[in-house]
Parts: C-alpha cells; sequence; structure tokens
C-alpha cells in the first residue's frame, strides 16, 4: 500500500515536470519566433523617395541656367548612348559640361547615395535598364548599375522603390530601380 | 508525510523557477515593447512632417510628394515657426508651442541640403527641437527629401527626425 502510494506521487511529480517542460517549451519558441520586419515600410518608401528625388535632383552641367539639366535628362542620355548599335554619329548630346553622360550620372548618383543611404548604414543598388522588347535574347538589359563598395543587395532582404519609367527620344522607355537593404 | 513534504517542496521549487523564468520574460518583452513604441512614434512623426503643410512643395490645390519648398523651410527657420516664433514671448506664441508639440512631442527635425562632393557640407536646417531633458533612448529616423527652389530647381537633402523616450 505505502508503496502504491510513494508511485502515485512520483507520477504527480512527473506530470508536474512534464507541465512545466512543456510551459517553457511554449515560451521559448513564443520569445524566438520571428517578428515581421516593422522597419520594411520605412525602408521602401525609403527607397521610393530616394530615387524620385534623385532623378529629378537639378544638376549643372556647366557655367549658366541653360546647362541645369535633371538628372533624369542626363541618365536618358546616357541611355541613348549605350544602347547596343548606337551610331557613333548619334545627336545626342552624350555630355554634361565636360563629362560623358554615363559617367556623370555614376559619379553624381554614388556620390548622392553614399551621402545618404551610406551614411544611414543601408546597402544599396541601382539599376536602369532598357525595355525587354528592344533587346535581343542574348544582350544585357542593365546599361548603368551603381552600389556600395561595401556591397550591393544581392543575397539580402531587399526592399524596392518599384520600376521608375522614363520615356527617351531614341529608345523608347528605360526603366530604373533603386533596391535598398541592411 | 516526509515524503509529501517533499513532494510539495520539489514542487514548489518548480513553481519558483517557472515565476523567475516568466519575470525575466517579461522584462525582456517589456524592453521590447517599449523599443517597438519609439520605432512606431519615430516613423509617425516622420509622416507627420512629410506631410507638413508648413513645408510641402504645392502648387494650388496639389502637393508633391516628398518634396519640401526651400522657401518655406528658411521661413520656418527664420521665424522659429515650430518653435512658437521669436522675440516677445506672447500668449500666441506659447499657443504656437503648444500646438506644434501636440504634433511633434519630444523630438528633433532637421533638413540638411546635400551635394555630390562630401567637403560641400552645408549646415542642416533646424525645423524643431525638443530633446527630452534626461532621455534613455533616441531613435533617428532618415528619409530622402527634394528640396525644391523656384524655379523648378531641385535639390537633394536628407530629413531627419530623432525621437526620444
Amino acid at each position: 500500500m505505502k508503496n502504491k502510494k510513494a508511485q502515485m506521487e512520483i507520477i504527480g511529480l512527473v506530470v508536474i515536470v512534464i507541465l512545466i517542460s512543456l510551459g517553457m517549451l511554449f515560451l521559448v519558441q513564443f520569445s524566438l519566433k520571428e517578428k515581421p520586419d516593422e522597419k520594411a515600410f520605412t525602408r521602401k518608401g525609403l527607397a521610393f523617395s530616394t530615387l524620385s528625388t534623385l532623378l529629378k535632383t537639378t544638376v549643372d552641367c556647366g557655367l549658366g541656367d541653360e546647362q541645369r539639366r535633371e538628372l533624369r535628362e542626363v541618365l536618358g542620355d546616357c541611355a541613348s548612348n549605350s544602347y547596343p548599335g548606337q551610331s557613333a554619329d548619334a545627336s545626342f548630346t552624350n555630355r554634361c559640361g565636360v563629362e560623358e553622360s554615363c559617367a556623370f550620372f555614376t559619379s553624381t548618383a554614388s556620390g548622392l547615395l553614399e551621402r545618404t543611404l551610406g551614411v544611414w548604414g543601408k546597402h544599396y543598388e541601382f539599376q536602369a535598364q532598357f525595355p525587354a522588347r528592344f533587346l535581343s535574347p542574348n544582350s544585357e538589359p542593365f546599361f548603368l548599375s551603381i552600389s556600395p563598395n561595401a556591397g550591393g543587395c544581392a543575397e539580402r532582404e531587399r526592399d524596392s522603390s518599384g520600376l521608375f519609367p522614363q520615356p527617351t527620344e531614341s529608345v523608347g522607355i528605360i526603366e530604373s530601380v533603386l533596391y535598398v537593404c541592411e | 508525510m516526509t515524503e509529501t513534504i517533499a513532494v510539495l517542496f520539489i514542487f514548489f521549487i518548480l513553481i519558483l523557477f517557472g515565476l523567475i523564468f516568466y519575470a525575466q520574460f517579461q522584462k525582456s518583452a517589456f524592453k521590447e515593447k517599449a523599443e517597438e513604441l519609439l520605432q512606431k512614434r519615430a516613423t509617425e512623426t516622420m509622416l507627420k512632417v512629410l506631410f507638413l503643410p508648413e513645408l510641402i512643395c504645392s502648387e494650388r490645390s496639389l502637393t508633391e510628394d516628398n518634396c519640401f519648398e526651400l522657401a518655406k523651410v528658411q521661413a520656418v527657420v527664420d521665424g522659429n515657426l515650430l518653435e512658437g516664433g521669436r522675440g516677445v514671448d506672447t500668449e500666441i506664441d506659447q499657443e504656437k508651442r503648444d500646438y506644434y508639440f501636440s504634433i511633434f512631442s519630444y523630438a528633433t527635425i532637421k533638413v540638411q541640403q546635400l551635394s555630390v562632393a562630401a567637403d560641400e557640407n552645408d549646415e542642416p536646417y533646424v525645423l524643431y527641437d525638443h530633446p527630452l531633458p534626461k532621455f534613455t533612448k533616441s531613435e533617428p529616423t532618415f528619409f530622402v527629401v527634394a528640396l525644391k527652389e523656384a524655379p523648378d530647381t531641385y535639390h537633394f537633402a536628407s530629413l531627419a527626425v530623432t525621437v526620444y523616450s
């Protein structure tokens, strides 16, 4: 009789231990559960505002007001001159001041992105591409790609600004996109 | 009898461990919640600033997203508008101060025009500066905005909003 009572008590203890273990497991699982990225909304908005601001930023391509252009115009000029098969006697300016359009856009955009996103500890990747219908199957869609020396957003969780279409005179609509990641 | 006391003793020890563990968990959960709330407030304050009529680019009834008018920014800074104006501390100044404090609470709002060259560092425009006295934590949030300078000239600028707790 005494032996049976002791066995019952041990069973009770085991049940309590099991219950507490289950409770702890539940708590641990609850605390380790990955939370949704609360900064994702801000990051997406940041990518959008950065690209829209970047493209409408006015730059000085020389001296005087006539030489002031929006960066999107410089990018369009760059696209016109980067299109595969573009003839050398093209009527595009291909210049912003003394600098070639693509080089000017790259240095200006890199500088501004580095002074904002770079300083705030964000990685980024800017891409500008030709419309798919203009390309042959083997040609590269991107004519311009900018990412910091520390690395772009490959293999990272990234947020996109969305595609920014832009009409150009020669190659139709080009598309720009900015990815921002932590 | 001794066995029952031993079982009860172990039982209460286990309950105590559980309580300690739960208290620790709650403590860290409370800390996380406080951080989450601060981040939420930072985002909300940022959105309020981005759509503040005193700053946003507007023409007739149309507004332009992520854009501040440079003239408005300068007027706000010069008149110290968001902090109740300059000069004599009148009742109207106090009302203005209370009004903007009810919108932004303890925060610092700065706009900085940026040029490509890092050495051409313009001084930031401090629009609102109310840090919480003896704050323990601050949460800075950054955004990029265009500074519109008539006629149709846009500058690249950063907006920094810091909230305190």
